[in-house]
C-alpha cells in the first residue's frame, strides 16, 4: 500500500498524527501553489491551511483509486478561487513578513529599468506577469510549469477537458509573452 | 503550414507532446518564418524563467497551525462567551457573596439570639446592644447614642 494511502486510512479512523504526517508531506507543494495563485504570503498561508482543513473534513469522500496529490491540488485551487473573492480592503492591507504590523501591500510590479537588467529581476517580472494572468489561465500554467503536472492531471484538478487544458496553457503562454514583450519595450522606451 | 496554425501548435511543442507529423510540419515552418521562430525563442526563455522561479517553502510551524485548527485545544472556553452565560456567572457570584454575608452574620450572633426566626432582625444594629460598657464596641455605641440625643 502506498504510504499516503496508509496514512489516509489511519486519518480516516481518527488518527490525527497520521493526518499531520500527510500535511508535512504535502505542505510544500500546496503552499507553493497557493503562493503563486494568490501572490501574498499571508493569503497563501490562509488558503493552504484552509485547503488542508477541507481535505481533513472530506477525507471520507476520497477514493483510493485517485491520486491524493491531485485531489489536494484540486481542493487548493478551488480554495484559492474562493480567497480571491474576499473583500478588496483585505487584499490592500497585508501583514508584513514578520506578521507584526499592517502595511499597504506592495504593488506586484514596481520595476525600474535598471533593475530589469538583472536576471533575478527578470524572474520577478515573469512572476509579476504571471500574477496578472486571468486566474483560470494562471492555474493551468502554474500546475504545468511550476508543479510539473501532466495535461491529464491538470484536467482532473481543474475538472475540465484535455482540450480546454491545452487551450488554457497555450493562451496563458501567449498572454505572458505579450506582457513580457510590452514590459521590455517600455523599459527600452524609458532608457531612450 | 501557416503562422496561425504554427502558433497553435507551439505550446504543445513546448511540452514535447506534439505528434511526429505535426512536429515536422512546425519545424519546417519555423525554418523559414523568422516571426514565429522569434516567438518560440521567447516562449522557451519564459518557460525557463518559470522553471527557475522561486519555490516558496511553507512557513515554519505551518503543520502545527493546521493541526491546532483541527483540534482547538487552546482555552477551554471561547473568547466570546454568550451574554446569558455572563449574566448567570454574575448571579452566581452575587448569590455566593449574599449567602456568605447572611450566614456569617448568623454565625456571629450570640447563642441566645441564634434561634431568632426573623432574619432581618439579625441584621439590625441591636446586635451591638449587649456590648460590654468598657469595650470598644460599647464606647462606639455610646457615642452614637450621644449623637442621636443631640
Amino acid at each position: 500500500m502506498p504510504p499516503d494511502l496508509h496514512l489516509i486510512t489511519r486519518a480516516k479512523e481518527g488518527d490525527a498524527s497520521a493526518f499531520e504526517e500527510l500535511v508535512c508531506t504535502h505542505q510544500a507543494r500546496i503552499y507553493n501553489l497557493c503562493r503563486h495563485m494568490l501572490g501574498q504570503a499571508q493569503d497563501a498561508e490562509d488558503a493552504a491551511q484552509d485547503s488542508f482543513l477541507k481535505a481533513y473534513r472530506n477525507l471520507g469522500s476520497f477514493t483510493p483509486d485517485a491520486s491524493f496529490t491531485t485531489w489536494l491540488y484540486r481542493i487548493a485551487i478551488n480554495t484559492c478561487l474562493d480567497h480571491r473573492k474576499k473583500p478588496l480592503w483585505r487584499s490592500l492591507f497585508q501583514k508584513n513578513s514578520k506578521g507584526e504590523e499592517f502595511m499597504l501591500a506592495e504593488p506586484a510590479h514596481c520595476f525600474t529599468p535598471e533593475r530589469l537588467y538583472e536576471a533575478k529581476q527578470l524572474r520577478e517580472l515573469v512572476q509579476a506577469c504571471l500574477a496578472r494572468l486571468p486566474v483560470k489561465l494562471r492555474a493551468a500554467l502554474v500546475l504545468k510549469e511550476l508543479e510539473g503536472c501532466s495535461y491529464e492531471e491538470i484536467a482532473e484538478i481543474l475538472d475540465v477537458s484535455l482540450g480546454t487544458v491545452k487551450s488554457r496553457i497555450s493562451r496563458a503562454r501567449e498572454e505572458l509573452r505579450q506582457m513580457m514583450r510590452k514590459s521590455t519595450e517600455q523599459k527600452s522606451g524609458t532608457i531612450v | 503550414m501557416r503562422c496561425p496554425k504554427a502558433q497553435r501548435l507551439m505550446s504543445t511543442h513546448l511540452d514535447k507532446e506534439l505528434p511526429p507529423g505535426k512536429q515536422a510540419g512546425l519545424e519546417a515552418h519555423l525554418n523559414h518564418c523568422e516571426a514565429c521562430a522569434a516567438d518560440l525563442r521567447a516562449s522557451l526563455e519564459i518557460q525557463q524563467l518559470l522553471v527557475e522561479t522561486e519555490r516558496f517553502a511553507a512557513p515554519a510551524g505551518f503543520s502545527r497551525r493546521v493541526m491546532a485548527r483541527l483540534n482547538p485545544a487552546g482555552p477551554a472556553r471561547p473568547f466570546f462567551t454568550p451574554v446569558w452565560l455572563r449574566f448567570a456567572e454574575v448571579a452566581v457570584v452575587l448569590l455566593a457573596i449574599g449567602s456568605g454575608l447572611v450566614f456569617g452574620r448568623l454565625l456571629s450572633l450570640p447563642a441566645g439570639q441564634a434561634g431568632m426566626g426573623n432574619a432581618s432582625a439579625s441584621l439590625s444594629l441591636d446586635l451591638f446592644a449587649p456590648a460590654p460598657a468598657g469595650s470598644l464596641g460599647g464606647v462606639y455605641l455610646a457615642m452614637l447614642e450621644d449623637g442621636h440625643a443631640q
